[in-house]
């Protein structure tokens, strides 16, 4: 097996395990099952930190108070008045595409043997800890469910008379443009956490496989790391400029 | 499967999972956080409006003794003022007496000296009149030339002059 088809393996989502739905073969792919692994890394730590909360702050509780106060001042920064509704969504949004971009330095783990000690299926030897984002699946739907909840937020806030209304303002020679804004803000959120994903993870692969030893790591602390985040909080407060624009 | 292939299915679970995720992390992180800073807020917000307002209590409290202090203060001074010119009233009028009664004394002391004065000079005046009395028998007695006699009766003037 070549370098580039490792590669192309290695990008690919791949299905863990399937069943069947009105006679149709669905599978759960890795992208999927890393997401879980991710949900579940997400609670338990939320539960660890928000465990016993104290009058006096200790330094678990600060923070997660922090981290709070921050999407807080964030939401308020970019959405104005009625930002305080979309502090859950943007914080765990946020919370969960830095975890999932920057996970692949955790793929030392042997999550896949061991999963596949546990349930004897051999497709899960192929499971290594890989952002799910770069699955262009979840990047899509990711960025549906950010338009999606613009134009729910605008209708929630404005009425359906002012959501319409926001298509004509200032002119209606702008109706065709606000409306493929909506497809190509979608495009455009999931094109650039997908692409950004998976570039730097082909980069780290290649990497990995010219010099397995020391490279890498200097290499994943931008790659990895600062793309990572950065990319989180890219798509975070483009959503946010996005529905503070809707609702304004 | 390609690396560039939509599969419904993932979406679709993507989709749920996203979901499921954000409701959790609202309940078992946001709303507590938000809830629990939100309350302490308003707890250091009541302390703070608890503090102050026993602080302008203890101002005025603070406020009222002082003026009940100045008060106390006044009257102390105003008694102490008083007694002072009541003693010295007393004073005063003790020591008039006092001058009233040396006065008296001192007038009563020399009309006592008068008196003796005037009782010393009768006496006196007694004993001159012997005296001479005595001189004249003497002068008749003895044979005397008009010199002498003439110096006797210069010297009895010059005496009784004196006296």
């Amino acid at each position: 097996m070549n370098l580039s088809e490792e590669l192309t393996i290695a990008m690919s989502p791949h299905g863990l395990f399937g069943f069947k739905i009105f006679g149709m073969e669905i599978f759960v792919t890795d992208t999927i099952f890393l997401m879980w692994i991710i949900m579940a890394i997400m609670i338990i730590l939320a539960m660890l930190l928000t465990r016993n909360l104290k009058l006096v702050p200790d330094g678990k509780q600060n923070a997660a108070e922090a981290f709070v106060e921050f999407m807080q001042k964030f939401s308020k920064d970019n959405m104005g008045h009625h930002s305080k509704h979309f502090v859950p969504y943007l914080g765990t949004l946020v919370l969960f595409l830095a975890v999932s971009n920057t996970i692949s330095i955790f793929n030392i783990l042997p999550v896949g043997s061991l999963m596949k000690t546990i349930t004897g299926n051999e497709a899960f030897g192929e499971l290594v800890l890989r952002p799910p984002t770069k699955d262009i699946n979840l990047t899509v739907i990711l960025a549906l469910i950010s338009i999606i909840l613009v134009i729910f937020s605008s209708i929630r806030f404005k009425g359906v008379k002012g959501w319409l209304q926001y298509h004509v303002e200032p002119s209606v020679i702008l109706l065709p443009f606000k409306i493929m804004d909506y497809f190509v803000r979608t495009l455009s959120l999931s094109m650039r956490l997908f692409g950004n994903i998976l570039g730097s993870f082909i980069l780290m692969e290649l990497v990995f496989a010219v010099m397995p030893a020391f490279v890498p790591a200097v290499f994943s602390i931008y790659f990895d790391l600062f793309d990572g985040f950065l990319q989180a909080y890219v798509f975070v407060f483009l959503t946010s400029l996005y529905i503070g624009e809707a609702i304004e | 499967m390609k690396f560039f292939s939509f599969y419904i299915p993932t979406v679709v679970f993507s989709a749920i999972n996203l979901l499921v995720l954000y409701m959790i992390m609202k309940k078992i992180l946001f709303t507590p956080i938000i809830n629990f800073v939100e309350n302490r807020k308003k707890l250091i917000k009541d302390s703070l409006d608890h503090a102050e307002h026993q602080k302008n209590e203890a101002e005025a409290l603070r406020k009222d003794y002082e003026e009940q202090l100045k008060a106390a203060r006044m009257a102390a001074e105003k008694i102490v003022e008083d007694s002072r010119v009541k003693a010295e009233k007393q004073h005063e009028l003790l020591t008039q007496v006092a001058r009233q009664e040396a006065e008296e004394i001192l007038v009563k002391a020399q009309e006592e000296i008068q008196i003796k004065k005037e009782q010393m000079l009768k006496e006196l005046k007694a004993e001159v009149a012997g005296l001479a009395l005595a001189a004249a028998s003497k002068v008749i007695e003895a044979n005397m030339d008009n010199d002498k006699n003439r110096r006797l009766v210069d010297k009895f003037l010059d005496e009784a002059g004196a006296a």
